[in-house]
């Protein structure tokens, strides 16, 4: 089964690199991009445009920045524990902040993982690699709604 | 008679009215005042007196031929009194007492007048500090504030840099590369340099805004130091970083533990690390020794490369905020490195240096408080 991967980003840039680096790593999984953290909000509730779920499926995986326009990634995580069908639903926070609070406070709301965004192309290719290796390969993922 | 025994400046008068007066004016050390005068009492010429001295010091010695008159006159606040008929010997040694009490108290109360004008000194004194006090520590709590808000907008500022300016240029670093990577081929030898260039520019404008974060959080957020186990923290460093693995190092197992904070300290460490094994002639393998030694109650942490050396003359500015020896196109890096070295050993109460010459290897050294086995 091939799990849809949410991706919440609001820059265009970071959304081609980390698409064409899920090419070169030859993740096959289908990659949704929302732009906001409202669009994440409404394409999980499957209201607004993402009404039709066959386009728009639920989600097997999140992706999530945390500086995000209107709803900030970390109220999208809250708000998505906070579902009953989407509490089980892994959340990897990928942003650029390394922050320590940022990190406490991602998993202390429920980031199943927490990443910073490589600052080159070679190493932003690894943690695609990685990612599918770990997360769509070897981790068991739970089964939503 | 007075006169004649040698005493000056003596007024006499009839009028009991005029006792006053007179007084007032002249401030007699000393009156004889008959009690019996015509037109008034000696008594109410008494109460008078009373008020014009405050302090209730009557000179006054009464002159009287009634014994029952003496209590009352003593009552009254008379210091002393002479019978009628005269004595004469008796009227000078009272007179003679009455003055020289006079003279003692006159002596005391300048004293005490004294001892009042420094007292009131003293306590206008320490009302002043007192209030230099409560305004130095109205500024020092407004400075704090102002200080507090500072940092608070400085953080605010370093964490728009990690994430705000470093966005754009991973984008600008990423399509060059992408650039590379899907035209590389069909590209002339000179814009692909371009390429490269743009990409190398990139990163190390990237490297430079992490280590200005890494410098300006240094020690942040640690506010106990800790005993820390140097050949662990050594050994810590040198599995966690690659750019370690292709040398030769040799940690001294038994090295004792210091004081310090241990991010700070792993900091410093792997920066001196780093750079012992980058500042080494091409071709040649790094080897690095890691030892310490007791100095007095503190603990020196060598570290000793066979790297190029530093000359004598830039031992010092090497620790400076983006001061460089070299160019990038030999080395590469910010000059920020060992400036957060100091920075740390700074916070940590504890001293730096190097030892060195060019081309014969450099000893730096980190030395730090001693920590208590436990």
């Amino acid at each position: 089964m091939s799990h849809t991967i949410l991706l919440v980003e609001d820059s265009t840039d970071d959304v081609f690199f980390l698409k064409r680096a899920f090419k070169r790593a030859e993740i096959k999984n289908p990659v949704q991009v929302v732009k906001d953290g409202r669009q994440a909000l409404d394409y999980l509730s499957g209201t607004s445009e993402f009404t039709d779920r066959l386009n728009f499926p639920l989600p097997g995986l999140v992706l999530l920045d945390l500086k995000l326009p209107y709803v900030l990634g970390l109220d999208v995580l809250k708000w998505i524990r906070s579902q009953p069908e989407l509490q089980t639903l892994p959340v990897i926070i990928f942003t650029s902040s390394s922050e320590r609070s940022d990190i406490d406070r991602a998993y202390r709301a429920g980031a199943n993982s927490f990443m910073v965004k490589p600052s080159d192309m070679e190493h932003l290719l690894d943690l695609a690699k990685c990612f599918v290796e770990y997360w769509l390969r070897y981790n068991l993922l739970p089964l939503n709604g | 008679m007075l006169r004649r025994n040698g005493y000056a400046s003596i007024a006499s008068t009839m009028d009991p009215h005029e006792v006053c007066e007179l007084h007032l004016k002249n401030r007699y050390d000393l009156i004889l005042l008959d009690l019996v005068m015509p037109g008034m009492d000696g008594f109410q010429v008494m109460e008078s007196l009373k008020e014009i001295e405050k302090d209730g010091y009557l000179p006054v010695l009464v002159i009287t031929s009634q014994s029952e008159h003496k209590a009352r006159a003593l009552k009254a606040g008379a210091k002393d009194f002479v019978s009628k008929p005269f004595d004469l010997v008796e009227v000078l040694a009272r007179v003679f007492n009455m003055l020289e009490v006079r003279l003692l108290h006159l002596k005391t109360r300048r004293l005490y007048d004294e001892g009042m004008v420094e007292q009131r000194a003293l306590l206008t004194a320490k009302a002043e500090i007192s209030r230099h006090a409560i305004h130095l520590e109205q500024v020092v709590l407004e400075r704090t504030a102002q200080l507090r808000e500072k940092i608070g907008e400085l953080e605010v500022f370093s964490y728009s840099i990690s994430h705000d300016m470093r966005q754009p240029l991973r984008a600008m670093q990423g399509y060059a590369q992408a650039l590379l990577d899907d035209y590389g081929e069909s590209f002339e030898p000179e814009p692909k340099l371009f390429l490269q260039q743009i990409k190398s520019a990139a990163l190390r404008l990237d490297h430079l805004i992490q280590d200005v974060l890494t410098y300006s959080n240094a020690t942040h957020g640690e506010s106990e130091v800790s005993s820390i186990g140097l050949s662990e923290i050594v050994r810590e460093v040198v599995e966690n970083y690659p750019n370690l693995r292709n040398a030769k190092i040799e940690i001294d197992p038994s090295m004792a533990p210091v004081l310090g904070y241990e991010v700070a300290l792993t900091q410093s460490i792997s920066n001196l690390l780093a750079n012992a094994v980058k500042f080494v002639p091409s071709g040649i393998t790094p080897e690095i020794k890691i030892w310490s030694e007791p100095r007095d109650d503190c603990i020196r942490l060598w570290i000793q490369d066979n790297g190029i050396g530093i000359a004598p003359q830039d031992h010092k500015r090497i620790f400076e905020m983006f001061s460089r020896v070299h160019s990038n196109e030999v080395y590469e890096g910010t000059g920020i490195g060992l400036s957060i070295v100091a920075k740390s050993v700074g916070k940590m109460g504890g001293h730096l240096g190097v030892e060195s010459e060019l081309g014969k290897g450099s000893r730096f050294w980190i030395e730090l408080q001693k920590a208590e086995l436990p």
